[in-house]
């Protein structure tokens, strides 16, 4: 047995040793977790590249603009202003010229260079224009490459004058020179003229060493599954010298780890693209002052789609009994705190096509009974309603299976209309096929919920067009998965989408946002909030989620108190 | 010897083709693409993008050819390009298997050395009051949900630690998980930090096996000391610490290493939820997040490798068996 | 006439048929009794089996109840006794039902899982040769298959439903019982009984089913016990990651699932299903390790 204790006596030694070891450090949870010229962000995803032309994710975006400049940009606001170029074209001064169908933007880039040192120039927007139109490199979006009909350097390759030229109208079009903007031409040609279908698999937007960018910082360090960082490149012509010299982002998929390293202190900040509503809101129980947690209503609208083919459906009495049937009011206040508010039209509050005077439909069960009562249905022997031909009035609704809070949300549905005699049964997917099958090939009986990603820029065309109802024949595009067809939106939709100016645009838009709440084709339930959180002492942090705008679009303005 | 391994080797390579037809058609005939999902995530996307990126991609090809070249780049060394995490599948896996070694390396020892001495002593003392807890114990870790015990390790070690209170083991709070500490530096700092990541995995990782090398080391060692020559050695005088050490304790060890052997493979397959629940990179992880991500490039890599893992691990059991135990020959 | 004739002519098979003398099965029940863990986890087995099939009556909510007023609620209170989970739910009421839809995916899928075995076991090992090489080989590679990552595949195709979740589990979890099976069947077949059977002109299908099987069941119902526990925690582990059991339909799998992400505010909430599921597959595990002990020692599970 000699040995055998000897291997107890070892073990009981290690783990004794182990239990003397310090192991974590009483940190200061509300001081900086690295150093006063650092920052510690908490991100849910790991990039997946910060190569403008392939970067998929959201975490990739929000790194990119730190380590690359953007021709046009928005504030915490959303306000545009100019960021990598001079000034932002406009019909007025003639900067932005319309040409019958076609039209011209003269552009100009403010000088800077890359991190290596090489001057940005008219050169490098036409080479990323180039690449993004080649047929062989596998760029994912080319909406706007495919609008522009060519580029020319009015001062020549090496100068900062830009002049694009477009095939069509394009109403957003000063929002961006090209589609990706500028890349340095001098570190990707190379791999450009080895293989254009694996320019994706070149270390560009990978390894640090040649991943070249022309923001305020560059990428200096990449673990891959665990962090990376960025460091500032001093003196930037745009963006001055940032106070906060390096910039960590700690990749932490599990948002209970996430949760707990804020509350350690080992992050300073988690990215909007980190924790669950939910879990934003334990955090703010335990935050004890030490950091604030931030709720801003963003872009993101979850909403409900009537199959409008559904007989059962086909009626806007019956649609707007079931709007009627449903305490949305109650279920954000017990839900979301109020902090998810209820939504009454598809644009967000904060879209500047938004308008409130659109029809409301408060949580009124006597109103939804007489509209039902109107529209032919008398209660059956099992409470559930039934219409003149005897069709049950049974809807089955599906969302995105794992989804906890739309899961939620079914249920809630499910009980409330149940008061209304109408039956809901719940039959969710796997969310690839959900938007890979049931939503986008419209094989929802009835109804289906989800979320739009909207942007400043969104409008209703292809999402409320007839022309936008995806089919077999236009191999299932567009987006308009409930099927509504409606002369006048399709009037306002298609105009908005062409027309240039501003608040013209917005009155079409205000005028597809009333229609679209008396036809109701869509539930409308609640606009996300975007969560983040911050170290009370991070000055200037601010809590944006946009699609191309994120907390890290001011971080050159970073301090610490 | 030499023969029987030729031998072991090349009837290795039909089951893992087998296994590789297998799972690259139940990946590859799998509805919807990433590709196909682009274009309901994002209205920009059209079709005839998605069109020209199954071009690119060759996946609009057929799905013979299709793993006819997969093959062909796999015995060449290259397994292809993560389109989800842009890099290449061989990196990728290296990097994580590198992460997988850490835990699987801990767990294995610590299972051994738990497990190997408590089995030995339930075994002399058969039926005693240790004997019954120990083999309680084996039922317990033979049953609890693995991911149950990880989360309700973080809940007492990450979020509860009602200990904290008394300030000589204050300390005694471990992350909710995740590998390292950003910027912890290298050398002692960056080993005690892993250490602090790695503990409760890794006693979540080894519950399992430690529950079955108990079981083994104790029935094994209980026939052993049954037998003829534990009794003869017994009978000469000789003192029972020495009988166990010298006679016993070789003999039951045997069957023992097949187990171990058996089970090393195990543990990296075992290992999806615990790091799944621990977020902690590694291969199991890397398993779950491609499946459940429709990144199937990288999904056929890592399960072929833990197939090919098996398939290893089950060859040195058998050569290990039979080079420990010299009643068998093989020829 | 060949009926008795068998009957009388069969040489003693190594144990006594239960068509013959009770007395085997009598004597492994005896020895069960003796067992204490496992006639403990008999008992509770029983006892679960009894909550989850009376849950409509034993249940103070019904399963579907919500209250948004009182999300959360504390365990140890009057009302609720185990607390609320994030809608309002009853928790001891979500338990009861989600025991119904666990404990039947257990033990479908352990029943689907041996019943394919011993078929695959019985071909392979009744009629040798190429079919056994053949289905030994398939066995071979399933084993070899990770299995997880597998079954993490198909409930992501497959997953959501009960049925699907029942056939992939069992679809994969056959492969010991194969082997036991083949192994046993082998076993008896070198037996003179069989031959003897044969030589009286009994058809292969009455070999297989009244000689062969009967023989071999003491394996097979060991494997099966201990399968339902696997089957639970597989069920649970698919669950745990969304590709088992979908909400509205509770499983104790996918509360616990829930649960983790209100695990600063509402730990107890992971605590109730994880434990379940522990009781529950430990339970098995007693009662198929008796089981084995009690019907043939011998055997290696």
């Amino acid at each position: 047995m000699r040995s055998t204790s000897k291997w107890l006596t070892l073990l009981l030694t290690a783990l004794l040793t182990l239990s003397l070891v310090p192991l974590a450090s009483g940190q200061q949870t509300q001081q900086p977790a690295a150093g006063r010229d650092q920052v510690v962000i908490g991100l849910q995803q790991e990039p997946d590249f910060l190569n403008p032309l392939f970067a998929e994710m959201a975490a990739s975006v929000s790194v990119m603009s730190t380590i690359f400049t953007s021709d046009v940009q928005r504030d915490n606001t959303w306000k545009l202003f100019a960021q990598g170029v001079t000034y932002l074209p406009n019909l007025k001064d003639g900067t932005w010229k319309l040409d019958g169908e076609k039209m011209t933007l003269v552009w100009r880039v403010k000088p800077r260079n890359w991190s290596d040192g090489r001057p940005v120039n008219c050169g490098d927007y036409v080479f990323a224009h180039n690449v993004a139109r080649n047929e062989q490199v596998p760029v994912v979006v080319r909406d706007l490459t495919n609008r522009i009909s060519n580029i020319l350097c009015t001062a020549g390759a090496a100068g900062t004058a830009i002049t694009v030229n477009w095939k069509e109208r394009y109403a957003y079009a000063n929002l961006t020179v090209t589609e990706y903007g500028a890349l340095p031409r001098h570190v990707l040609e190379r791999y450009y003229r080895a293989n254009p279908s694996k320019l994706n698999e070149a270390p560009y937007g990978n390894d640090p060493a040649v991943t070249v960018g022309d923001g305020a910082y560059k990428l200096i360090e990449w673990r891959k599954g665990a962090s990376m960082t960025v460091e500032s490149r001093g003196a930037h012509p745009i963006f001055g010298t940032p106070t906060i010299k390096r910039i960590t982002w700690r990749f932490i998929p599990d948002t209970n780890a996430l949760v707990a390293n804020m509350l350690s202190g080992a992050i300073d900040a988690i990215s909007t693209i980190g924790i669950s509503f939910d879990q934003a809101v334990q955090l703010e129980q335990q935050a004890q002052g030490r950091f604030r947690v931030f709720f801003d209503p963003g872009l993101i609208w979850e909403h409900i789609d009537f199959n409008l083919d559904n007989p059962l459906l086909a009626d806007v009495r019956v649609r707007r009994a079931i709007v009627h049937g449903i305490n949305r009011e109650q279920m954000v206040q017990q839900l979301f705190q109020g902090k998810q508010p209820v939504s009454h039209t598809y644009l967000p509050p904060r879209h500047p096509g938004y308008t409130d005077a659109v029809q409301k439909y408060a949580f009124d069960q006597a109103r939804a009974r007489a509209l039902l009562q109107e529209a032919g249905f008398t209660p059956g022997p099992d409470g559930i309603l039934r219409n003149a031909s005897g069709a049950r009035l049974s809807l089955e609704i599906g969302t995105t299976a794992g989804n906890r809070v739309r899961e939620q949300v079914e249920q809630i549905i499910q009980q409330n209309l149940r008061q209304i005699g109408i039956e809901v049964t719940i039959n969710n997917f796997p969310a690839r096929v959900f938007f890979g099958e049931i939503t986008n090939q419209r094989k929802f009986k009835a109804l289906a919920m989800y979320a739009w990603v909207l942007s400043p820029t969104s409008d209703c065309d292809q999402l409320y067009t007839s022309d936008g109802i995806p089919n077999q024949a236009n191999s299932w595009a567009g987006q308009n998965y409930p099927g509504f067809k409606n002369a006048d939106m399709d009037k306002a939709c298609k105009a908005a989408s062409r027309e240039v100016d501003e608040a013209a645009r917005n009155k079409l838009l205000n005028e597809s946002a009333i229609i679209f709440a008396r036809e109701l084709p869509t539930i409308p339930l609640y606009v996300r909030a975007s969560v983040s959180a911050a170290k009370n002492g991070l000055r200037n942090f601010t809590n944006v989620q946009l699609s191309g705008t994120y907390e890290t679009w001011n971080v050159h303005r970073w301090s610490w108190q | 010897m030499q023969r029987y391994i030729a031998r072991r080797i090349l009837q290795m390579i039909p089951i893992a083709l087998g296994i590789s037809v297998l799972m690259f058609s139940l990946l590859t005939l799998a509805p919807g693409d990433p590709v196909d999902l682009l274009i309901s995530s994002d209205p920009r996307v059209k079709p005839e993008d998605v069109a020209r990126l199954k071009r690119i991609y060759g996946l609009d090809q057929p799905i013979h050819i299709r793993y006819v070249k997969w093959l062909g780049r796999t015995v060449q060394g290259d397994l292809g390009w993560s389109r989800t995490y842009k890099e290449r599948v061989t990196d990728l896996l290296m990097d994580r298997i590198g992460n997988s070694l850490w835990l699987t390396i801990t767990a294995f020892f610590l299972a051994l050395l738990v497990a190997v001495p408590v089995g030995i002593y339930s075994a002399i003392k058969q039926y005693s009051f240790w004997d019954y807890l120990a083999t309680t114990f084996t039922f317990f870790g033979v049953s609890i949900p693995v991911f149950w015990f990880a989360i309700m390790m973080i809940y007492l070690f990450a979020v509860w630690h009602p200990w904290t209170v008394w300030s000589p083991v204050a300390w005694l709070v471990l992350p909710p998980g995740g590998i390292s500490t950003p910027g912890v530096g290298t050398g002692v700092p960056f080993l005690v930090d892993r250490l602090k990541y790695m503990l409760a995995p890794s006693v979540v990782l080894a519950l399992l096996s430690m529950a079955t090398y108990t079981r083994y080391t104790r029935s094994s060692m209980l026939e052993v000391i049954r037998q003829d020559y534990v009794r003869t050695a017994r009978a000469k005088g000789l003192a029972e610490r020495k009988v166990i050490n010298k006679h016993a304790l070789r003999n039951a060890l045997i069957p023992l290493v097949t187990i171990v052997a058996l089970s090393i493979s195990g543990l990296f397959a075992g290992a999806p939820v615990t790091e799944t629940v621990f977020a902690w990179p590694g291969v199991g992880r890397l398993l779950v997040d491609s499946v459940l991500g429709g990144d199937y490039v990288v999904a056929q890599a890592v399960l072929m490798f833990l197939a090919v893992l098996v398939l290893i691990f089950n060859l040195v059991a058998d050569i290990g068996y039979a080079l420990l135990d010299p009643r068998i020959r093989y020829d | 006439m060949a009926r008795n004739a068998t009957a009388v002519a069969v040489p003693a098979a190594p144990e006594p048929k239960s068509d013959v003398g009770e007395g085997y099965w009598q004597i492994a029940w005896k020895r069960l009794r003796k067992h204490r863990l496992a006639m403990l986890g008999l008992f509770i087995i029983f006892l679960l089996i009894s909550a989850s099939v009376f849950a409509p009556w034993l249940a103070p909510y019904r399963f579907e109840d919500i209250d948004l007023l009182n999300r959360f609620a504390k365990p140890f209170l009057p009302g609720h006794v185990l607390g609320t989970d994030d809608l309002g739910h009853d928790v001891l009421t979500r338990l009861l039902y989600a025991g119904r839809i666990s404990l039947l995916v257990g033990f479908a899928a352990a029943l689907s899982a041996v019943a394919l075995g011993t078929m695959v076991g019985v071909v392979a090992g009744f009629y040798g040769g190429i079919i056994d090489n053949v289905l030994m080989r398939l066995t071979d590679i399933v084993l070899t298959l990770p299995v997880f990552g597998v079954l993490l595949l198909l409930g992501r195709y497959f997953g959501g439903g009960v049925l699907p979740i029942i056939a992939i589990i069992g679809l994969f979890g056959w492969t010991i019982a194969a082997r036991l099976v083949r192994g046993e069947i082998l076993r008896l077949k070198s037996l003179d009984y069989t031959d003897a059977a044969r030589a009286l002109g009994a058809s292969e299908t009455r070999i297989i089913f009244r000689h062969l099987l009967p023989n071999a069941m003491a394996p097979i119902i060991v494997a099966a016990t201990l399968d339902v526990g696997g089957a639970i925690l597989t069920e649970a582990a698919l669950s745990y990651f969304g590709v088992g059991i979908q909400p509205p339909t509770p499983s104790w799998g996918n509360m616990l699932q829930n649960a983790q992400s209100y695990m600063w505010s509402s730990p107890w909430l992971a605590f109730w299903p994880g434990a379940m599921i522990f009781l529950t597959v430990l339970c098995f595990n007693f009662f198929g390790d008796g089981l084995r002990d009690a019907l043939d020692p011998r055997l290696k599970l």
